[in-house]
């Protein structure tokens, strides 16, 4: 639809330059030129050639040349040829001029970019925006919406949270712009912002629905990506916006479509854990140090006659038992037809993608409805309708090993099956082995009897109402709903699972809705006056969010046949229930303005005012102005050398936003919560509310260029932001008041970033090589924090969902946001005198075999005094790589992803090398100290460990650095001599090929959840796998 | 071009709605929006129920503060010890090496109840106005009263075991309104809550009747305390007195219905035994409020704390009336202390857990109840240079005193601290010079057996080390406990500066 906005502006410039050009027929002055083929170079015939300033047209000849008058020597010239990217060149001043057209299959300069309400050519783009054309994102089928434009943009970062296939992945622009409010960057899809971060509540923990998931990745058109502050968004706009239009554009009226494609996903990489005989070698040391009686555990000696022999002697690999490789399958039909009155655009698909274990799989229904009702010549209607049903079958993710079926394949012990036997002849009995002495679930009861189930209802609808009171001056509204309803629920058994406190078994169940109303309206005037372009947007924007959340939590039901709330224990108090109902109002005015002169002087402008329910009256409504200019260097006569080079244009651009997403902004408002004393409801003031708390404000200096080459045949664009967050949320927790949560503007944070992208196209003798890389940086550096306490100097956020170990997280000034904060450790002390002197940060005598930890301060006592930074989840650099190969009808393409320099909190390496609990241990843990070949990084085994070996420390933080050979894939077109299709393809795809990192654990990608307080922690999240996919494509 | 007609009707329609969605969006109430399930001022106050929540949720605020004033009480004195799956926390609290980090110490929440009482008391006149027929200006007065006993019941505990306080102003509805707060030093806060409790209870008038509020503190009990801990024993004395006698001859005495009974009923149904319970704290696990001491207690929990030899050779070394047998076994074995089941002579303390076979986490916390009151008066009356009657409390009981003085003619009824768990009196021997000491000391070796694991300990011992100028009593008290000379004699060292007595602040 933004196209068709293009269309028409496009249509009324032509008008105008038209009319005005009849006026100057009489002194034209002739140009001359050839057309050529921007990557073979080979000349270009029947362009058709226009100048509107002139009126006059042409056609190129056999040998690309042409003639043609027009009205000066700065007058824009247009070239047009089917299967081309359409071109707008400005002479400059020279009458012989040599013109590349660049094949559409490839990305250019000239491409229209859509952006919200309105549509540009790249070239013409003041503020920075990347986008990925439609053409490029089919050559990777088989990607996740959101997984699109990972790698494939600069400046963007794109997590995956999982490897599972329905889950969502972290994204951010431009590095961490705050502690409390959101750091994801706004989505729009057609015109609507299709808000997603309510979803992160769950009862499977570790998995949040993906809403990206409401458009099936092969209906996207096109995706662009706004960084930097968008004034014109306003308090929404300090993340950057996410742009995807649905809408394909293409010269057919009519097209039938159909896509399918299977595969298989493998088992991931298996980590070395010890075997039967390793992990009975260490649970001797163990049970001798528990002071146990090894009468009590014979079976460890081979006694055949102990009752639970037979339970006790295997030798099992459980990773083997619990990995499984998986079925993948996508049908995926788009239909497209109309006449003038109206056009219509349907597709509908059904996949499904199976996950790395039993009874693990995502599916998911998608129907996409996109029309045009041209109701008068100046009125027409868009109707816009997507809908996706989709189910995710998985067990928890997270911390808690009991019901995380991966990291309990680690745990398990090899001496016990997934079967159980019988105690007199050790056959296997067809009943699942309930937990064993070791306390650590069975993974296979998890993933047979444990899962849970996610199924997401989604509604994504807007009808867009135009009327073009001239070429010049437009008015368009849209309204929408964006619809999301999900239940979730996990059973957990009780045969099999570790019992939990007081429960045997569980069942959680969350219900939600959310529900958005949205009007965007905009007056859109263009007007031209001499050699200046005028464009002028003035809005409004009108957004109402309501999210309602109900959960239930049963145990204890009487068997695990019964499995459903309301069959649990008769105790009421065993039961919990909670939920939530919040709105949040947004409503913003704005304008904006864009002038350019010649094409090469640009400047814009705009401003936009607007409020939110979020924030306290007193701050409620805030304006945000932006400024930008640009200079078109190359056409500057004095650099007449540039310009033979190529196009170079020099941008510079001012924003002020805002992030109104935090929950920290309720605690503006006094308030009373209800609460119970014994039966009675009570009600209890719960803060001492900030009526001055105020809205965080990010203002972004940015500068940049574009440059490219002449022939079109390689471009280089870089950009720098400065970013400075003003008003940074900061919980005060002032204890002296009592209440924890007091909130205030108490920091400045600057963010230092760039990213820069090249790409670049060689051909020779029919083979069509492109090619690209982008590289991003951020740097953020806490500038000011300002504590009421004033004993204060640091923010430390303890993780509080990891019950056996104490996380913590620290920002503080000069140093970036959220980095791990813990022990530093030096080796081990190689004999008890040396280890005596020293308390460890168990509070009793180091031993020999014990790790050194940095003594910091260098009183022989580890506390905390001696944390310090240990880590930094955020990478120094990341970003991707894409090629791909054409020979005729045979393209080859590969994306690599990679990331630098960022740590990970290898949780799964500190449930597998700590050596406390009679869990099963990594095959490190052989050269444990006491061993006779011990290895120096492995203290040694210590039950329950009192001297506080395996404390948070940078034992555990690994360098999380990876490059990985995400996609690649060879389609084969058929020729089209084998009717009726006028398009047939048949394509490979394997994903996750290659990963070359020097990380332990399964996956260097992967957070837990979408919160900062999250980043670079690995729970044993369900890793990304190899995939091989085999598909066909066929267009009629 | 079809549709001629119609494009311009369509076209300022459009142009019309344009202009009326933009100027509806200035509406100022459109941005009332929900926030989730909380209650905003405007909708809160407004009536005589919204008024007894509010001041219900200052009892709920409670529930954070008493199990660890308790533990904090227990460990800093000589009752409680820490076992080896304590924290490092507690046991730092045990040795006195305790630092501001210490996760236990939390002055917080005695600030909570003063900002919500605060706040409460800034609200509810005008609820008189709004809902008079259920709630008149009496009440109104009544409930004021209550809620300056709370807060000041929270000052007074917050300065005892901190040594100073911030006083917080009445209306705190942003931080601006904390700059400034005065900070008071104990004695100075004393006599300020002396003045807030006097003026409220002349407020309803003098009479010594109390207007019956559930879960209120006494405000009379309370004045008796804070005047004993200013050694002033007359107004103590009055006070005390009054505040058994709020209700009549029958509520608030130790009397002979739990002379028949179990001493321990008290523990196991607050609601029946309204009449010795002045004031509790109710937890009610079935309802998500967890009493967490069983957690420290309880064997079968993580058994972190566990009595000291102290308290257990003091409950262990009571003559009874009439045997021979040693042993409290109404207040000790089987009541605050208890084998652990299938262990040889291990103690754990129990008086949290003697809801047997009912929800567990769910015994209620004593604020307040009749034995205490009646011991501080003993105190008063002690220092008044009436020894007798001090005795007579805390041995037989009143009833036994004949004659009775006027002021305590109507305690027919008061049954012995003693006399009713059945111990023989404690009496001063003839060669004892110094009465008022001696009786003092017993005084509070009773305190300690009746008020165990009950958050008393500490304070009676700073108070009595104080008043006497004596810090080697409390130093000495605290040293006992330690088995090890070297921390005995570092902690008695410390102890001997009473500065080292309060919490460091934050």
């Amino acid at each position: 639809m933004s196209y068709r906005r293009t269309l028409i502006l496009v249509i009324g410039l032509f008008l105008l330059f038209n009319s005005k050009g009849v006026t100057q027929e009489a002194n034209l002055v002739t140009v001359s030129g050839q057309v050529l083929e921007s990557g073979t170079r080979m000349p270009l015939k029947q362009v058709f050639i226009f100048c509107v300033k002139s009126g006059q047209s042409t056609q190129s000849d056999e040998e690309g040349r042409f003639e043609l008058g027009v009205g000066d020597l700065h007058s824009s010239l247009f070239f047009n040829l089917p299967g081309y990217t359409r071109r707008r060149v400005n002479p400059l001043g020279v009458d012989h001029i040599v013109v590349y057209l660049v094949d559409e299959r490839f990305s250019s300069f000239d491409d229209v970019i859509s952006l919200p309400h309105e549509a540009k050519i790249a070239r013409e783009i003041i503020k920075p925006a990347s986008s990925v054309p439609g053409n490029m994102l089919n050559t990777f089928p088989g990607t996740p919406s959101d997984g699109l434009i990972q790698g494939m943009l600069p400046g963007i970062h794109v997590v995956r949270h999982s490897g599972f296939p329905g889950h969502k992945a972290w994204l951010n622009i431009g590095g961490l712009s705050s502690i409390y409010a959101k750091q994801q960057p706004l989505l729009i899809i057609d015109g609507m912002i299709h808000e997603y971060n309510y979803a992160d509540q769950g009862v499977i923990s570790g998995f949040s629905f993906n809403p990206w998931d409401v458009i099936d990745g092969a209906d996207i058109a096109d995706i662009t990506v706004m960084k930097g502050s968008l004034a014109s968004w306003g308090s929404n706009g300090s993340n950057g916006i996410i742009y995807i239009n649905t809408e394909k554009r293409g010269e057919t009226s009519s097209e039938i479509s159909f896509t399918s494609y299977g595969g298989i996903g493998l088992i991931p990489k298996k980590m070395s854990m010890l075997n039967a005989d390793q992990f009975r070698s260490l649970l001797t040391e163990q049970l001798t140090q528990a002071g146990k009686n090894m009468a009590d555990y014979s079976w460890l000696q081979d006694d055949k006659s102990h009752p639970d022999y037979f339970r006790y002697s295997n030798n099992t690999d459980w990773q083997g038992e619990l990995f499984k490789p998986s079925a993948i399958q996508k049908y995926h039909i788009f239909l497209k037809g109309g006449d003038d009155i109206a056009t219509y655009n349907i597709s509908t698909g059904y996949l499904k993608h199976g996950s790395i274990y039993e009874n693990a799989s995502y599916s998911r229904y998608n129907l996409r409805i996109n029309g045009l009702i041209n109701i008068t010549d100046k009125f027409s209607v868009i109707p816009n309708v997507k809908l996706s049903l989709s189910d995710s079958y998985l067990a928890s993710m997270g911390a808690d090993d009991y019901k995380n079926p991966i990291t309990s394949s680690l745990l398990k012990s090899p001496l016990t099956a997934p079967m159980a036997r019988d105690p007199e002849t050790g056959i296997f009995l067809n009943e699942i082995d309930d937990t064993d002495e070791f306390n650590v679930s069975n993974p296979t009861a998890i993933v047979r009897e444990g899962t849970g189930t996610n199924r997401n209802y989604h509604f994504l609808s807007s009808i867009d109402f135009r009327y073009s009171f001239s070429p010049r001056l437009m008015i368009s509204s849209l309204a929408g709903i964006s619809y999301n309803n999900a239940r979730e629920d996990l059973f957990l058994p009780d045969h099999g699972l570790v019992n939990q406190e007081f429960a045997d078994n569980s069942r959680h169940d969350l219900v939600y809705d959310f529900r958005s109303t949205q009007n965007h309206s905009t007056i859109i005037y263009n007007n031209t006056f001499g050699r200046g372009i005028l464009e002028a947007v003035a809005g409004l924007r009108y957004m109402k969010n309501r999210y309602k959340f109900n959960e239930g939590n049963d145990l204890n039901t009487p068997s695990d046949d019964f499995r459903n709330l309301g069959q649990g224990a008769k105790h009421q108090y065993l039961r919990t229930t909670l939920g939530d109902d919040r709105e949040l109002i947004w409503g913003s005015l704005y304008s904006s303005l864009h002038y350019s002169i010649d094409h090469k002087y640009y400047v814009a402008a705009s401003f936009s005012r607007d409020g939110n329910s979020n924030i306290h009256e007193n701050n409620r409504y805030n304006n945000y102005p932006s400024l930008g200019l640009a200079w078109r260097i190359s056409s500057e006569p004095f650099l007449s050398g540039l310009r033979k080079m190529g196009d170079l244009k020099i941008r510079t651009s001012y924003g002020l936003s805002g992030n109104m997403h935090s929950h920290a902004y309720d605690y503006s408002k006094l308030f009373y919560v209800g609460r119970r004393l014994g039966r009675t409801s009570v009600l209890v003031r719960d803060a001492v509310p900030n009526s001055n708390l105020t809205i965080e404000k990010k203002s972004t200096l940015n500068a940049g260029f574009d440059f490219v080459t002449a022939s079109m045949r390689s471009d280089f664009s870089f950009n720098y932001y400065f970013s400075e967050i003003r008003n940074l949320l900061i919980n005060q927790q002032l204890p002296a008041f009592g209440f924890e949560n007091y909130f205030d503007n108490g920091g400045v944070l600057n963010i230092n970033a760039f990213e820069m992208a090249y790409n670049g196209r060689t051909h020779f003798s029919g083979l069509t090589l492109t090619y690209g890389i982008s590289v991003s940086r951020y740097v953020s550096k806490v500038q000011n924090l300002h504590f009421i306490d004033e004993q204060k100097t640091a923010i430390v956020h303890d993780v509080n969902n990891i019950p056996d170990i104490r996380v913590q997280y620290i920002t503080s000034i000069n140093h970036g946001l959220n980095l791990f904060y813990g022990f530093q450790t030096d080796g081990k002390y190689d004999s008890d005198a040396e280890a005596q002197n020293i308390t460890g940060p168990g509070g009793i005598p180091m031993r020999a075999g014990d790790i050194r930890f940095v003594d910091r301060n260098n009183d022989n006592v580890i506390n905390a005094l001696d944390m310090t930074v240990i880590g930094d989840p955020n990478p120094d650099f990341y970003g991707g790589m894409v090629a791909s190969l054409i020979y005729k009808n045979i393209e080859i393409g590969a994306l690599f992803t990679y990331s630098y320099g960022n740590d990970i909190f290898n949780y799964v390496r500190f449930k597998t090398e700590s050596m406390r609990t009679f869990a099963n241990q990594t095959s490190q843990t052989i050269n444990r100290y006491g061993t006779n070949e011990y290895n120096a990084d492995v203290p040694r085994a210590s039950l329950g460990d009192p001297t506080g070996n395996t404390v948070f420390s940078d034992r555990w933080i690994e360098d999380g650095s990876y490059i990985r050979l995400k996609k690649l894939s060879v389609s084969y077109a058929i020729p089209s001599g084998l009717r009726p299709y006028r398009e047939s393809v048949v394509f490979l795809t394997a994903s996750n090929l290659l990963t070359f990192t020097r990380y332990k654990g399964y996956d260097p990608e992967g957070y837990y959840e979408n919160s900062p307080f999250q980043m670079g922690i690995d729970y044993g999240q369900i890793p990304q796998v190899r995939t091989f996919m085999i598909g066909v494509r066929l267009s009629i | 071009m079809r549709h001629k007609d119609i494009s311009g009707t369509l076209g300022r329609v459009a142009l019309y709605l344009f202009i009326f969605i933009s100027v509806s969006a200035c509406a100022d109430d459109l941005f009332d929006a929900k926030i989730g399930d909380k209650v905003l001022p405007n909708q809160h106050y407004n009536n005589a129920n919204d008024v007894w929540s509010s001041f219900n949720g200052i009892v709920l605020l409670l529930q954070e503060i008493m199990p660890n004033h308790i533990l904090i009480d227990g460990l800093l004195s000589d009752q409680m010890q820490p076992t080896g799956s304590a924290n490092a926390d507690l046991v730092n609290l045990y040795n006195h090496t305790f630092s501001s980090g210490n996760s236990y110490i939390n002055g917080a929440p005695y600030y909570k109840v003063i900002i919500s009482a605060n706040d409460v008391l800034s609200n509810i006149d005008a609820v008189v106005e709004k809902d008079p027929i259920n709630y008149d200006s009496i009440t109104n007065l009544t409930v004021r009263r209550a809620l300056i006993t709370y807060r000041s019941w929270a000052y007074l505990n917050y300065v005892r075991l901190y040594g100073s306080a911030t006083i917080i102003p009445e209306r705190l509805v942003s931080i601006e309104d904390a700059a400034n707060m005065e900070v008071v030093d104990k004695e100075n806060m004393l006599f300020r809550l002396i003045d807030d409790l006097t003026s409220v209870l002349h407020d309803i008038g003098s009479s010594q009747a109390e207007i019956y509020i559930k879960n209120a503190i006494n405000t009379r009990a309370l004045l008796g305390e804070i005047y004993l801990e200013l050694n002033n024993y007359e107004m103590a004395e009055k006070y005390l007195r009054e505040a058994c006698d709020s209700f009549g001859r029958i509520f608030y005495k130790v009397d002979r219905t739990y002379s028949r009974d179990n001493f321990a009923s008290i523990f196991r149904n607050p609601d029946g035994a309204e009449r010795e319970v002045m004031v509790s704290v109710p937890f009610s696990f079935e309802d998500g409020q967890k009493n967490p001491l069983e957690t420290f207690f309880n064997p079968a929990f993580y058994f972190s704390l566990e009595p000291t030899n102290n308290i257990v050779h003091a409950f262990n070394n009571q003559e009874r009336l009439n045997d021979t047998i040693l042993g409290d076994n109404f207040r000790g074995m089987g009541v605050s202390i208890d084998s652990v089941p299938g262990s040889n002579n291990r103690l754990y303390i129990s008086k949290y857990s003697l809801e047997s076979g009912a929800v567990p986490f769910s015994s209620d916390i004593i604020i307040y109840r009749a034995g205490d009151i009646h011991l501080m008066l003993a105190e008063a009356y002690n220092r008044l240079g009436e020894s007798n009657i001090a005795l007579t409390i805390m041995n037989e009981g009143i009833r036994q005193l004949s004659p009775r003085p006027a002021a305590l003619r109507t305690w027919a009824s008061n049954e012995g601290i003693r006399g009713r768990v059945f111990l023989k009196p404690r009496v001063v021997p003839d060669d004892v010079s110094d009465i008022v000491t001696h009786v003092e000391n017993l005084i509070m070796e009773e305190r300690a057996l009746e008020f165990a694991f009950e958050g008393r300990r500490w304070f009676d011992l700073m108070r009595v080390a104080r008043r006497r100028n004596d810090p080697a009593y409390l130093a000495d008290m605290v040293a006992s406990k330690y088995a090890d000379p070297a921390t005995a004699e570092r902690v008695t060292q410390r102890l001997m500066i009473p500065q080292n007595w309060y919490l460091p602040a934050f």
